[in-house]
């Protein structure tokens, strides 16, 4: 299958530096263009017309956590394709296996390197085109 | 000459990357200090018997030890660290009142790892 290149993301964090941290190295290293908000209710309000590529979702939110806004997006058949790929410090193999059965299509682990951000999910991207 | 350029190119990237993550990690450094004020409300709230407070808590704690960690505040990050994972086990075994003792010393370590930082960045 030839997807077409990875083009616009949208990752959701409570945290608004690492919110920065995380737009600064997707648009330096990979020119994609990223979008960003705080929580997963904003997250499923901007889905709506946002429609990315690809959504970068942190696990332990306050209100709406990663879990719960992929089950969400999950159950939204506008927004059911959408790959979902979670940022995690919970990162341990029971916690991939259940985020993986939940429908993500990738964890990456925190903390993550900045400089290699990009790399990786574009990897994961071009994993999805592959497995087609 | 010309094979070197992209290489160039990304070598800009990156430095500007590192340069910029400098800043925010400074900034983040700056919002430490007044969240460990408000843990140590959400940990008196604990020890009056306010067991929610405990949720609260973990969930400052585990962003302090999350973004420290990224921005390469190694200390603080296992600091902070460590109280996530007592707050993770009062929330699970309900023993909140023996382990204030170890989460009030583990607010001391964080507060000390925060200070420590923010003074070698003031320092620059």
């Amino acid at each position: 299958m030839s997807r077409r290149s990875l083009q616009s993301v949208l990752y959701v964090d409570d945290e608004p530096d690492i919110r920065e941290v995380v737009e600064l190295s997707l648009t330096l290293a990979a020119d994609l263009k990223v979008d960003s908000c705080g929580s997963g209710e904003q997250a499923i309000k901007m889905l709506a017309t946002l429609r990315p590529d690809m959504v970068l979702l942190d696990v332990m939110m306050p209100g709406l956590d990663g879990p719960a806004t992929l089950a969400r997006m999950r159950a939204d058949p506008r927004l059911a394709g959408i790959p979902v790929v979670f940022l995690t410090a919970k990162a341990l193999p029971a916690e991939i296996q259940r985020f993986l059965a939940l429908g993500a299509v990738a964890i990456i682990p925190k903390p993550f390197d900045a400089l290699r951000l990009a790399e990786q999910v574009q990897t994961i991207w071009n994993g999805l085109a592959d497995a087609g | 000459m010309r094979d070197k350029q992209p290489d160039t190119a990304a070598f800009h990237r990156s430095a500007e990357l590192q340069h910029q993550m400098e800043q925010i990690g400074a900034r983040f450094l700056d919002r430490v200090l007044p969240d460990l004020d408000a843990m140590e409300e959400l940990l008196a709230e604990l020890g009056a018997g306010n067991a929610s407070a405990a949720a609260a808590l973990e969930m400052v704690a585990h962003r302090i030890h999350g973004s420290s960690a990224i921005f390469g505040f190694s200390m603080l990050s296992e600091a902070a660290g460590a109280i996530e994972a007592l707050l993770a086990s009062v929330q699970l075994h309900g023993d909140s009142v023996a382990a204030m003792p170890a989460i009030a010393e583990g607010m001391a370590a964080v507060r000390a790892a925060a200070q420590a930082l923010g003074a070698s960045h003031t320092a620059r």
